[in-house]
């Protein structure tokens, strides 16, 4: 194969940097280089949106773009979501909502939502439904999923209220 | 060991942790990213096996060059049918002869039988070198004429699938319950239909994986993988391999990305890369690709109905006739299993006792079929659906009227079914008309009348189903008498360890069921000790951890049988705690109880630590009272008595131990130019039997009910006329996503199962309910066109088409 080339990618606050194969999938590297298996692979057709993850703070499918694409920024998955094991506001609304039986969407769904949330925090059910509907989930019938983003959404406006 | 037997209500109503909506632990894992599937593993020194695939759906395989797949540095082994023809023994079959002297391996030998079939395997340092290499296998084939349709393989010159059994007959059967003559002779009228389920696939959102290993010193073989059924698997993998059981290893991850039936047939993977590690002597991983999956990853069987039904002019159904032909693709596998599991239920939901079947299952040369979510019930139910729909229009009746003619009868509960199914109560009725209620359907009926002058077209349809669950083994007797399996087991074990924690464990696995929750509540209502107290060990290990023959996720089993061992388990380690306790404490037994980690006495309100307890029976174990063995361990393994536990002469025997059901209603509205079909409203009513956890079970329905609607009015494996698979990727293979999914109602009517020994009934599978209640309602909503539906799948291209040729699909 063609020279491999040198990325350094920034996951979850740490710094990566591996000489890798210019056709090397993200996702791959993010699994494999970088050793974190939160984010999933359900496909090979760029359909499923397991491999979901947040690329600069923009919502992208890793498994449609080449490692050495994402070379210099930064990029957030689904281990980045709780801290210390304290699980984020929306992460909890999933568990109390048990919107995942599996669990193998659940982190590509958490990270279309965030974004959907970091964009509208105030999302109507069909801005929800349109914000995952990339995202396949085979287990759950979805509808948990959205109460579950609806109801992070209530929490979160009601802490940023709190705080101002 | 200890085997008990079936006790009728031993968990009364009032329970503590049983049915309580407890919190799934294991989703707080899974929303952190720290489940461990599969893929996730990494063993030192992992090569890596990638498949080249047929290209077309019959042809011999004249040369196989694989040469240039070693231009590509990292390209370890290449491997064909030819070698494993020589190497392997050809999988077993459940048929008996003439089908079951059919020969599969992991590989295609001599020819290609279905479009995507793997013809070799490589292995690789590397995936991507794999894939690359897979590409550059050269295959030379004569392309045969391929044969898809179920009838047309029955035909005298069809092309046969394997040659070597002389036709393409898998198996067939007769069902010959009552007297379908009088019950004819006695009929007002007659209807006569045909009825056609589709080929669709689970396709959990996980694809079959597993990676195998070889320790030389030992000489055993360590395999994990996916699979739902490992000791099913193990002796049919061993045998082609040829290595004995103990030489073998089965272990399953602790989290498998959902399965629905399609992760049993995967054993020709794991064969495969079992063989190449014992070659390479190097741990050997395979991944499906999602293609690959749907390709070949087990779709479900398509069937024709060809029904005569019987009834009398006030809608009671008499009698019915069928010729039922099932095509389950290029390789049995597990079917002909799929040929007899329909007659779980046998009547439907309904009061029907005179039943005439002739069952044939056919090869084509389409992927394999096996187990799919509700697996071989959904099409059967889906055949009552629309029969039930037919003699309403002829007899020109409300189609909710003439069910209530036939529903069973509470009074009649147990119900033994004509072909000794017992259904384990509930009140059909009852739930319908509730559900009826809740729909408004009347107002639905109203909205229709009058909304069709305008053009709109509004449909109502409703399907009712039985959903299985607990199945019977010995209902693959009537294929093969001497199929080594018969009735159904589970183990169950559970720990104090020596610092006072309670550990359980189960043969069962999981692949989204939250086990570990609900068996933890389970074991909670023993101890009266909150379930967050109760540490569940998840994960399989034929070596390392329990199981019994049987033990697995499949045919919605895991907590009639598994829970039921678990709860034998805890309860008698409860009694050896007590004894030991009654020493400490020097009260007598029947004063003393457990709660919430501690022993204690209700008259004299002393209470010990189980801790203290468990320190005396496994160290300080010169303080044990005499008789008594050190440890605080048990394990159960329960079978259930089915009753008619062995199918007679007529194939009659129960078949599974538990029978919920479940009742869809739905309105749809087509628009009349784009011919788009939307769920205005779906209603579902079932009865569970006693819940363990409402969470789990409410999310088993939606998600069965999803499943449903997606089979209705999306997903569908088309093969072209070649053979050739359209829809092989989630593009053409739509799966229906979170903007498709309508909103659900769910009601239940919950009344214990009165065969099961905590009441609880198998609720996995769903009984594909949304595919009757659809195709009913989008056959409703399009009566001003004339229109006639025949299959399980409907989309707005066919409805266009077939309003433009005016014909029926
Ligand atoms: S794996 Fe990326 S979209 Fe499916
Ligand atoms: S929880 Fe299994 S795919 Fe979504």
């Amino acid at each position: 194969m063609s020279g491999k080339q040198l990325v350094n990618i920034e996951i979850n606050g740490k710094k990566y940097s591996a000489e890798v194969e210019p056709r090397l999938l993200l996702v791959d590297f993010i699994r494999d280089t970088a050793k974190l298996k939160g984010t999933h692979i359900g496909c090979d057709t760029t359909s499923c949106g397991a491999c979901t993850i947040l690329l600069d703070g923009k919502s992208i499918k890793s498994c449609t773009m080449f490692a050495v694409e994402a070379d210099g920024s930064k990029i957030s998955t689904v281990e980045s979501l709780a801290t210390d094991g304290k699980l984020n506001i929306l992460q909890n609304a999933f568990w109390e909502h048990h919107a995942l039986q599996c669990g193998y969407c659940t982190p590509g769904m958490l990270m279309s939502s965030t974004f959907l949330l970091s964009r509208n925090p105030d999302p109507t059910e069909e801005e929800i439904r349109e914000g995952i509907a990339g995202n396949i989930c085979r287990c759950t019938g979805y509808i948990n999923i959205i109460k579950a983003v609806k109801d992070a959404a209530l929490v979160m406006s009601a802490e940023t209220g709190k705080e101002k | 060991m200890e085997v008990l037997q079936t006790h009728k209500g031993e968990v009364k109503a009032a329970n503590k942790y049983i049915g309580k909506n407890i919190k799934i632990r294991e989703d707080v894992k899974l929303v952190q990213g720290k489940g461990h599937y599969i893929d996730d593993l990494e063993l030192p020194g992992t090569l890596h096996m990638a498949y080249a695939t047929s290209t077309y759906g019959h042809a011999r395989i004249k040369k196989i060059d694989t040469s240039k797949c070693f231009t590509i540095p990292g390209v370890l082994y290449v491997v064909t049918g030819e070698e494993l023809k020589s190497r392997l023994s050809p999988f077993m079959e459940i048929a008996t002869p003439p089908s079951g002297n059919l020969r599969d391996y992991p590989l295609a030998v001599d020819k290609v039988r279905y479009y995507g079939e793997p013809v070799a395997a490589i292995v690789a340092t590397d995936p991507y070198i794999a894939e690359d290499a897979a590409e550059l296998v050269d295959v030379e084939y004569e392309l045969l004429p391929v044969v898809l349709d179920g009838e047309k393989s029955l035909e005298q010159d069809a092309p046969l699938v394997h040659e070597n059994i002389g036709s393409n007959v898998v198996w067939k059967g007769v069902w010959d319950l009552g007297d379908t003559e009088s019950a004819f002779d006695r009929a007002d009228l007659i209807v006569e239909d045909v009825v056609r389920t589709h080929r669709y696939a689970s396709v959990p959102l996980e694809t079959n994986g597993m990676v195998a290993s070889y320790d030389e010193g030992s000489n055993i073989i360590t395999v994990h993988s996916v699979n739902q059924m490992p000791m099913f698997s193990l002796p049919l993998i061993c045998a082609a391999l040829g290595i004995p059981p103990s030489g073998f290893r089965m272990i399953v991850p602790p989290n498998v990305g959902g399965a629905f039936g399609g992760k049993i047939i995967n054993y020709t993977h794991i064969t495969l890369v079992s063989y190449l590690t014992r070659i390479l002597k190097k741990p050997v991983k395979y991944v499906e690709t999602r293609t690959e999956n749907i390709t070949f990853g087990t779709h479900n069987n398509e069937r024709i109905y060809h029904v005569s039904l019987a009834a009398r002019k006030d809608g009671k159904v008499l009698g019915v006739r069928m010729k039922a032909i099932d095509n389950c693709g290029a390789y049995p596998r597990y079917e002909p299993a799929g040929a007899v599991i329909w007659a779980q239920v046998v009547p439907g939901i309904y009061d029907v006792r005179d039943i005439y079947v002739e069952f044939i299952q056919v090869l084509s040369n389409k992927g394999p079929t096996g187990p799919v979510r509700g697996y071989s019930r959904v099409q059967h139910n889906f055949m009552w659906e629309r029969m039930m729909n037919a003699l309403a229009k002829k007899l020109n009746m409300d189609p909710t009227e003439v069910r209530f003619k036939n529903l069973i009868q509470p009074e009649k509960m147990p119900y033994v079914g004509p072909s000794n199914t017992i259904y384990d109560g509930g009140n059909y009725p009852a739930s319908f008309k509730r559900l009826l209620d809740t729909l408004e359907y009347k107002k639905w009926r109203d909205l229709q009348a009058k909304s069709r002058p305008d053009g709109r077209l509004i449909g109502i349809g409703v399907a009712a189903v039985i959903d299985s669950g607990a199945n019977n083994f010995s209902q693959i007797k009537i294929i093969n008498k001497d199929f080594p399996a018969s009735g159904n087991s589970d183990v169950g074990m559970v720990i104090v360890d020596q610092f006072g924690d309670i550990v359980a464990r189960t043969g069962t696995t999981d692949q989204g069921q939250s086990h570990a929750t609900t068996f933890s509540q389970i074991v909670a209502e023993v101890f009266d000790t909150d379930p967050e107290e109760i540490k569940f060990q998840e994960g399989f290990d034929s070596i390392s951890n329990i199981w019994a023959a049987h033990s697995g996720a499949y045919a919605s089993r895991s907590a009639v049988i598994a829970g039921t061992a678990l709860y034998y388990a805890a309860r008698n380690l409860k009694q050896k705690v007590l004894k030991i306790a009654q020493s400490i404490m020097d009260e007598p037994i029947s004063d003393l109880d457990i709660k919430n980690k501690e022993v204690f006495s209700k008259v004299s309100g002393k209470k010990i630590p189980l801790a203290k307890v468990a320190s005396v029976a496994w160290s300080d174990v010169g303080l044990l009272p005499d008789g008594i063995d050190p440890g605080l361990m048990s394990y159960a393994i329960y079978k259930p008595d089915f009753k008619f536990n062995m199918p007679d002469e007529r194939n009659r025997i129960n078949n599974t131990l538990t029978y919920s059901y479940s009742i869809h209603a739905t309105v749809v509205e087509v628009d009349p130019e784009t011919f788009q079909i939307k769920i205005l409203k779906h209603v579902v009513i079932s009865d569970p039997g006693t819940i363990i956890n409402p969470l789990v079970v409410e999310g088993q329905e939606m998600g069965a009910t999803l499943h449903g609607i997606s089979a209705a009015l999306s997903e569908n494996l088309v093969y072209d006329d070649d053979g050739i698979l359209l829809s092989s990727n989630f593009w053409d293979y739509n799966v229906i996503g979170a903007k498709q999914m309508p909103d659900l109602e769910l009601l239940q009517d919950v009344t214990r199962s009165t065969s099961s020994v905590l009441g609880v009934r198998g609720i996995g599978e769903g009984g594909g309910g949304p595919i009757g209640s659809i195709i009913n309602a989008v056959e409703d909503a399009v009566t001003p066109l004339n229109i006639k539906l025949i299959s399980s799948n409907i989309s707005s291209y066919d409805l266009f088409s077939l309003n433009r040729k005016n014909e029926v699909i």
